[in-house]
């Protein structure tokens, strides 16, 4: 039986105008990415805050490392590593003097020189922190959040704002987290990123946990569904047409069209037929499987980034 | 305290030009302006009220005196008179008029003055002139009002011109005037270096406190650095400890700096081993920090930070006495002068300095600025919001 690092019971935190965490349970097994997904203002930095031990809860029970309490002990800090959607520091300050400086806050730590290999900053290391593109800041941040040798890591949208290449360097320090048996708590606004890292995913809303699954796990509750999308203008008497068809709701982005169906083969034979008698340009077509950003739009009737 | 933090404090603010600039060479600019305006002043709308006691009757004496002070009087239309000279012969009531600082100094030219002169006169061609025979003006002043200090020092190089005038009218060899001075308090020769770099040091840790603490500590605030370092085991103690020290090595630099500059260049007296120097630096350095502290409480983006900041310390620093004197301005000022702490520890330095005496009781010196670290940091605590969020 797999051992839980974290487990979470009835965390609560209120402000004046909104319950912003409100009474939510989960818990995360060693050795796994965790990942809390949810558009802003679901609640999920404020739970991330109060666990990280930066926010107070107003109610709950957090049980770290077999320890309860009601709100993150010094103690518990020195085991765990964070880094926060801003990838600040003091300013003026080296590469390996900010890692130097995290170092000296733990009890426990790692040879700087060890980490900022990790992070693949050697070149970096002479260099002042605000010099660095934001790809290079951030694997400061999560080199930062590493310097204590942490058992778990708690990485809050680290690849928001970073190029293509950029990104996949972060993913590719994540999975070498995984390998080593190191826990990641993940917050991100992408989708692909969550589905490609993640062993659980727990989708949050309006303070509310809504649905905690394995990615598949959640994929497999839309069923059998797939999706065909394509760019055309179509008019309103065209979209009842196609919603005729064995499919569910129509969506849009944009000039974009996305049919769910479970029948695609029949689905696309019509589509295509349709097409070329009314003389509809039909671009960009193309045939996919179910996301989590499907899930995501399942479950709460709106896209993750509305 | 945490020793890396502290010097992460430091070395950042050692590679910023900004705080390299504002808070160690500035001050050192600033002395060197207002030392060199001000000791040369002398200007045209400088004036002082005089009171003059003429009981010496008539003679050749009193006649030269009389020319004299009537080229420095404004009574006779002399647009560049230094002197407005008022008449009187009752004593008691010209002290009072002075006392009531409505007049600057009283010079007095006692009964025997035209006797004494005339012996004077009469034995210089006989070369035998003794010291205490010459004829002798009184002077009464103020020690510690600057008006009356530099009124007084100003009569000193008048009465050389009597002397002159007296020489040469006479053809004689210079008769010589002495001048007695009645001064309550303490004497000293005043020397603006002193007078400024008291004013200086204190703009320096203000500088430092409100623009270098309170200006970094809301960068930290809404960049998110302090909120990071809440994730980790360092308690907000060891935090603003670090922060708090950091800022204080920067006013001890700007002070070690500014001394030896004004040691080495304008010759300033000061004694910095004096128990009552140390506290008053101690309590400079402690308001400039609470208001540091308090400018970061209540701001929340630097640029706020800077304004309100400047807000405080124009009309602080200017009503506080760090460059000219306040106690004489006028009642509708005066006020914001005694709620004023740097009027508290700019007057206690220059005391301890013994640059001239505070009109200020001594208690006051201490309690009035402690009053106001006391609230400043009871206010910072409670409005202090360490995750930058509102």
């Amino acid at each position: 039986m797999s051992e839980k690092i974290l487990e979470v019971k009835g965390l609560k935190k209120y402000y004046p105008t909104v319950k912003a965490v409100d009474g939510i349970n989960f818990s995360i097994e060693k050795g796994t990415v965790f990942t809390l997904l949810g558009p802003n203002g679901a609640g999920k930095t404020t739970t991330l805050e109060i666990i990280e031990g930066i926010k107070n809860s107003d109610g709950g029970e957090i049980e770290f490392f077999g320890d309860k309490m009601k709100n993150v002990n010094t103690e518990t800090k020195e085991k765990i590593g964070v880094s926060l959607q801003s990838t600040n520091f003091i300013p003026h300050l080296k590469v390996k003097e900010v890692f130097e400086l995290f170092a000296s806050l733990f009890k426990r730590n790692l040879p700087v020189e060890d980490v900022i290999s990790f992070v693949s900053l050697d070149e970096k290391k002479d260099d002042l922190v605000e010099k660095l593109s934001g790809g290079q800041k951030q694997r400061v941040a999560i080199g930062c959040a590493l310097i204590n040798d942490p058992e778990m890591v708690f990485l809050d949208e680290p690849t928001t704002g970073l190029d293509p290449q950029a990104r996949r360097n972060i993913w590719g320090i994540i999975e070498h987290l995984r390998e080593r048996g190191k826990t990641v708590f993940l917050t991100t606004h992408y989708m692909e990123e969550a589905q490609e890292l993640s062993d659980m995913v727990c989708i949050m809303d309006h303070g509310n946990i809504i649905a905690m699954d394995t990615p598949e796990g959640h994929i497999r509750k839309l069923g059998e569904r797939n999706y065909i999308e394509f760019t055309a203008k179509l008019s309103s008497q065209e979209i009842e047409k196609i919603n005729a068809w064995d499919v569910e709701e129509v969506e849009f982005e944009g000039e974009k069209v996305i049919i769910p169906t479970k029948d695609i083969h029949g689905v696309l034979e019509k589509l295509l037929i349709w097409a070329k008698e009314k003389d509809v340009s039909l671009k960009d077509i193309s045939v996919r499987q179910p996301n989590l950003e499907d899930v995501f739009l399942t479950l709460t009737g709106r896209r993750l980034r509305d | 305290m945490k020793s890396v933090l502290l010097k992460s404090f430091i070395k950042s603010g050692l590679r910023e030009r900004e705080t390299l600039f504002w808070v160690l060479l500035f001050p050192l600019i600033l002395f060197t302006i207002m030392v060199l305006i001000f000791s040369n002043m002398g200007g045209e709308d400088l004036s002082f009220n005089m009171v003059l006691m003429d009981r010496s009757g008539e003679g050749m004496g009193t006649t030269v005196m009389d020319q004299v002070l009537e080229g420095i009087s404004s009574s006779t239309g002399n647009k560049n008179a230094l002197f407005n000279i008022r008449e009187m012969s009752d004593e008691q009531k010209a002290l009072e008029l002075l006392k009531e600082q409505k007049t600057d100094l009283i010079v007095t030219i006692p009964e025997d003055f035209n006797q004494q002169f005339n012996k004077v006169v009469f034995f210089s061609k006989l070369s035998r002139i003794e010291a205490e025979d010459r004829p002798t003006v009184e002077i009464d002043r103020v020690a510690i009002r600057d008006t009356s200090k530099m009124s007084g020092d100003i009569m000193e190089q008048i009465i050389s011109q009597v002397n002159f005038e007296a020489a040469k009218r006479m053809g004689i060899k210079l008769p010589e005037v002495d001048m007695t001075n009645r001064v309550v308090g303490q004497s000293e020769e005043f020397n603006y270096a002193d007078y400024f770099f008291a004013g200086v040091l204190v703009m320096a840790f203000f500088s430092t406190g409100l623009f270098n603490m309170g200006i970094n500590l809301t960068l930290f605030k809404q960049r998110k650095i302090f909120k990071r370092f809440s994730a980790t085991p360092l308690s907000k103690a060891q935090l603003m400890s670090s922060a708090i020290l950091s800022n204080l090595f920067f006013m001890m630099i700007a002070f070690g700096l500014l001394l030896i500059y004004a040691k080495v260049f304008y010759s300033v007296t000061w004694n910095i081993f004096r128990l009552k120097s140390i506290l008053y630096m101690l309590l400079t350095a402690g308001l400039a920090i609470s208001f540091g502290y308090f400018v970061s409480a209540v701001s929340k983006t630097p640029n706020s930070a800077s304004g309100f900041a400047n807000v405080l310390f124009f009309p602080m620093q200017f009503l506080g006495g760090l460059y000219f004197p306040v106690f004489d301005l006028s009642p509708v000022v005066l006020w914001f002068v005694y709620i004023n702490p740097i009027t508290y520890v700019a007057a206690g330095m220059r005391e301890s300095m013994g640059l001239m005496e505070s009109p200020l009781p001594n208690a006051l010196h201490y309690v009035v600025p402690l009053i106001w670290i006391c609230g400043m940091l009871l206010i910072s605590l409670w409005r202090f919001r360490w995750d930058g969020d509102a």
